[in-house]
């Protein structure tokens, strides 16, 4: 495990070693990135100070909700960024070779193509996280209560790319942007509290793709307003089951979609 | 040791539908058939052997091999590298195993190779110490010691490939994997790769198997070659005793003095013919070539000649057309 670790470490920082190579284009990826990531707290906050506050959340209670989910996102797309581009990787036929090395395929793609830059995406989650519970004053359960939420959301998110990757098994063409529909659309939809959207969607991403798990119920839970939302109190805690599953589903579809490209060939 | 028992793998392909129209169709009406990649293959190989598998495209060699290496799970039959089953035991099989698969690469494409090398030394769990004996080993042999230190992107081919092969042995496997290790490269290149392939066989005993399309690589290396076509295994031994199973021709190059004679015995082909030189085609079943040298020396004196042996590509092409025929 520990070893596994430290191999992961080792190729994700060849990765980036490998990246720095083109200086220029690292450079301006990471002034794009910092654009995006102060551009995307933009609209809540325009929302909130036009309204004074969206369905009842205050300012810094959206800020809450965002923090945690682009925390999440961002552990995710920072750790795993290998499964994010795997179709791509597999069109090209390139697993065969992480196949031919004695060491887990899945630890090998999740240290594919790492992006430090990445980092500082997390940062910037954390941060309006820690702001925001800071603002809301919040106690030792409540905070208790965010870095589960965000815990939750990174096996969450894990899950989705993992599965995401495996379709690509069964399609053999490109998945990114179902991927990308599920995460990037996800975590934009999270920064808003779930109970602004319709019926038909709300119902999707809590029963379907369990997405409002990742920080809405915890946020609620943390907020005290689980009941008052019109929710069953305990609802809060199936978070963690409910993301757990998604990753063991993403772990069990993609070994599955292994086993099917090793008895089908490229 | 290698065993392998009537391997098969069987690969269900989609066929299409032509045209705009066709694509359509294809939606809905989703049509396969199954090819058999490989149907039926039995061979077993002993520790230290170098054996080439030859075929044409499409016969069945890279999915044999990447049977054995575990990418891929048999159809049916089985096979078993020192015991192992390379796909159920990967792990335990690839770190004894070294492969190079032609035109892919196994190094940081944008990394120094020296930092690809040091890479795998923590993939393959390798200690430091026979890590660097045999790094200084395999340099030396294949003269690595400026490209150490250069991007990978920047490599020709044939010192890529070089890194390659470095690359397949700093574990130092007892068993190596090689699909096409010379495509591509000039004859310096290819050269310096066998020389030192041949010497690692020899020294080391190390295991090891060849896909190619350069029958010269087999003549050069391989005491024993399988033949393999339409999934099947057409001929395995010696390249020596194929020649002498399949064809007793021999080609025999000769200069004179004065014209070449106008006329040659019966049974004995002309391949090319110029004013002083000839060059013959015949069997020594039916004329021994001192008794062609004789006759012809009888006729006009001559100046110079050499013997051949038919060339492998037309054993293996005599081959082919016999698997045709059957």
């Amino acid at each position: 495990m520990l070893d596994g670790l430290r191999l992961y470490l080792r190729l994700a920082s060849a990765g980036l070693r490998a990246q720095m190579q083109y200086r220029g284009a690292f450079v301006l990826r990471s002034i794009v990135d910092f654009g995006v990531m102060i551009s995307d707290l933009g609209p809540v906050w325009v929302l909130s100070s036009y309204f004074g506050h969206l369905d009842g959340w205050s300012f810094a209670e959206l800020a809450l909700l965002y923090g945690m989910v682009s925390s999440s996102w961002a552990l995710v797309e920072l750790g795993l960024r290998g499964f994010e581009n795997f179709s791509a990787y597999l069109l090209r036929g390139e697993l065969d070779k992480l196949l031919l090395r004695p060491r887990s395929v899945v630890l090998q793609i999740a240290a594919l193509e790492f992006e430090a830059r990445k980092a500082a995406r997390v940062a910037q989650g954390l941060v309006v996280a820690v702001l925001a519970c800071i603002a809301l004053r919040l106690g030792p359960a409540s905070l208790a209560w965010v870095v589960a939420g965000i815990a939750g959301g990174v096996l969450c998110f894990a899950g989705i790319v993992m599965i995401g990757a495996s379709v690509a098994f069964w399609t053999s063409g490109e998945t990114a942007e179902l991927q990308n529909t599920l995460t990037y659309g996800g975590s934009a939809a999270l920064s808003y509290p779930v109970s602004i959207y319709t019926n038909w969607f709300r119902r999707a991403i809590t029963y379907g793709v369990p997405l409002a798990f990742v920080n809405y119920f915890p946020a609620l839970a943390a907020l005290g307003r689980t009941e008052a939302a019109g929710w069953p109190r305990a609802l809060p805690w199936l978070s963690p089951l409910a993301c757990a599953g998604v990753l063991a589903l993403g772990l069990a579809a993609f070994q599955r979609g292994l086993r099917r490209y090793e008895s089908a060939g490229s | 040791m290698i065993e392998v028992v009537e391997l098969e793998k069987t690969f269900r392909v989609a066929r299409h539908h032509r045209g705009l129209a066709g694509a359509f169709r294809n939606l809905v009406e989703a049509r396969s058939e199954l090819v058999h990649a490989v149907d039926g293959v039995s061979f077993r190989i002993g520790d230290g052997e170098f054996v080439g598998f030859i075929g044409p495209n499409g016969a069945g060699k890279s999915t044999t091999l990447k049977m054995l290496t575990g990418v891929l799970e048999p159809s049916g039959g089985r096979a078993r590298v020192d015991g192992l089953d390379p796909r159920r035991d990967r792990v335990r099989h690839t770190a004894r195993l070294g492969a190079v698969f032609g035109q892919r690469t196994q190094l940081w494409w944008d990394l120094p190779v020296i930092e690809s090398y040091t890479l795998l030394r923590h993939v393959y769990r390798t200690p430091e110490r026979a890590f660097a004996d045999q790094l200084a080993r395999i340099s030396e042999r294949l003269e690595l010691g400026k490209l150490l230190d250069v991007p990978v992107r920047k490599l020709s081919l044939g010192q890529r490939m070089r890194c390659e092969l470095a690359a397949a042995l700093l574990h130092a496997p007892p068993l190596l994997f090689l699909d096409e290790p010379t495509i591509g490269l000039d004859v310096v290149a290819k050269e310096a790769i066998r020389e030192f392939l041949a010497a690692e066989n020899r020294e080391r005993r190390t295991t090891i198997l060849l896909t190619t399309h350069d029958l010269s690589d087999i003549e050069r290396l391989c005491p024993r070659m399988l033949l393999i076509d339409h999934g099947k295994v057409v001929y395995d031994g010696s390249v020596e005793a194929v020649r002498r199973e399949v064809t007793s021709e021999r080609r025999l190059s000769i200069d004179f003095e004065t014209d070449a004679p106008d006329a040659v015995p019966d049974g004995v082909a002309v391949e090319e013919r110029r004013r002083a030189r000839l060059v013959l085609r015949f069997d020594r079943e039916r004329i021994p070539a001192p008794k062609l040298i004789a006759w012809l020396a009888e006729r006009a004196p001559i100046a110079d000649l050499s013997l051949e042996e038919t060339p492998i590509e037309r054993i293996v092409a005599e081959l082919y057309r016999r698997s045709a025929a059957r």
